[in-house]
């Protein structure tokens, strides 16, 4: 069965990027535009891997990575950030969130900053998903 | 390349001294721009944010949160289709202030900094305290308001810290050892004030842990 990959992106360019490499590769993209979309898609899909932005609008890749990381149901869902945010910001930021009261949690399985070329991307999928 | 964080009791010229040492720094002042950047994620007004902000853990927050849905929202703010709560706030806020202070001299106005940065090396946290009577002051003064005025502005924002702290679990967040600086600007002038800051950053190896 092909294996699917939500992508959870406000910017609809960033999106069509992503499907365009996971297809590409053989899998099966899902799209979100935002975290709670994303949270919904990734209850109903199962998805095998998670590629999340981290800044979007409603709810932020910040809160989704905490969710899918701390619910035993999907902590095991690899996860690859892709963000303009940089991997140093983005951790700072959890352990900050950490501090204040909520989970503690793990790093995501890649972290890649923006903008990306397709094949580091592609590489990074297939790692996530082998 | 030092970030510099300002905490400060309102009233005590936390924001004067913040502007005054970017300025004479050269460095970005941080403060109405990350309401105005997380107004600009969240697609809200930046008054909803700082509604937010002042009214953490408070009446506006409740309704907003628990009473109105989100998609009630959005027909209600046609033009103004995204959404805005505490929890939302502080995920941005807390990022932004990370990314931020990576780009390096910037000297940022509250808003739990101290915290999101007390591991940063290169970062330097001042508290700002004073009485009551001269946060007053400086209110009426700055701000031209009647000493009423201004006695009721410093109450409700000693509120709103309070709150916007108890929201992250701080209420430790005028302990001196959070802090590289703890100026008592009741003893201490504006001047002196920003000399001590100028000085202490200008030393080449900052004592750092915390």
């Amino acid at each position: 069965m092909t294996k699917k990959v939500l992508v959870v992106d406000d910017d609809p360019d960033v999106r069509l990027f992503s499907t365009a490499v996971i297809e590409e590769n053989g899998f099966n993209p899902i799209e979100a535009e935002n975290g709670e979309e994303g949270m919904q898609l990734l209850k109903l899909e199962k998805p095998d891997l998670v590629i999340l932005d981290v800044l979007m609008p409603r709810e932020s890749g910040v809160r989704m990575f905490r969710q899918i990381k701390t619910n035993p149901k999907f902590a095991k869902i690899p996860v690859i950030i892709l963000s303009g945010i940089t991997k140093k910001s983005f951790l700072r930021s959890q352990k900050a969130l950490t501090e204040f009261g909520g989970a503690e949690v793990p790093e995501p399985e890649n972290y890649l900053e923006k903008p990306v070329e397709p094949e580091e991307l592609a590489a990074a999928i297939k790692s996530a998903l082998s | 390349m030092p970030v510099i964080t300002i905490s400060r009791q309102f009233g005590s010229g936390g924001r004067t001294l913040g502007q005054k040492l970017a300025g004479a720094l050269g460095y970005t002042f941080a403060d109405q721009d990350i309401v105005q950047k997380i107004a600009e994620l969240a697609k809200v007004s930046p008054g909803w944010v700082e509604s937010v902000e002042k009214e953490a853990g408070g009446r506006f927050q409740r309704i907003v949160s628990k009473m109105v849905s989100k998609p009630l929202v959005d027909r209600i703010l046609k033009d103004e289709r995204g959404y805005i709560d505490e929890q939302i706030y502080i995920d941005y806020l807390v990022v932004l202030i990370a990314q931020i202070a990576e780009e390096d001299n910037v000297v940022i106005l509250g808003r739990g900094s101290q915290y999101i940065l007390n591991d940063m090396p290169e970062a330097y946290h001042i508290l700002l305290i004073d009485n009551f009577e001269n946060r007053v002051r400086f209110i009426m003064e700055k701000y031209d308001k009647t000493e009423k005025e201004a006695a009721n502005v410093v109450k409700v924002e000693d509120r709103r810290r309070f709150n916007l702290y108890k929201k992250i679990g701080k209420q430790d967040y005028d302990k001196p050892e959070l802090y590289h600086l703890v100026i008592n600007m009741a003893r201490v002038s504006l001047d002196q004030a920003h000399d001590l800051i100028v000085k202490l950053i200008k030393q080449p190896s900052p004592v750092t842990s915390i």
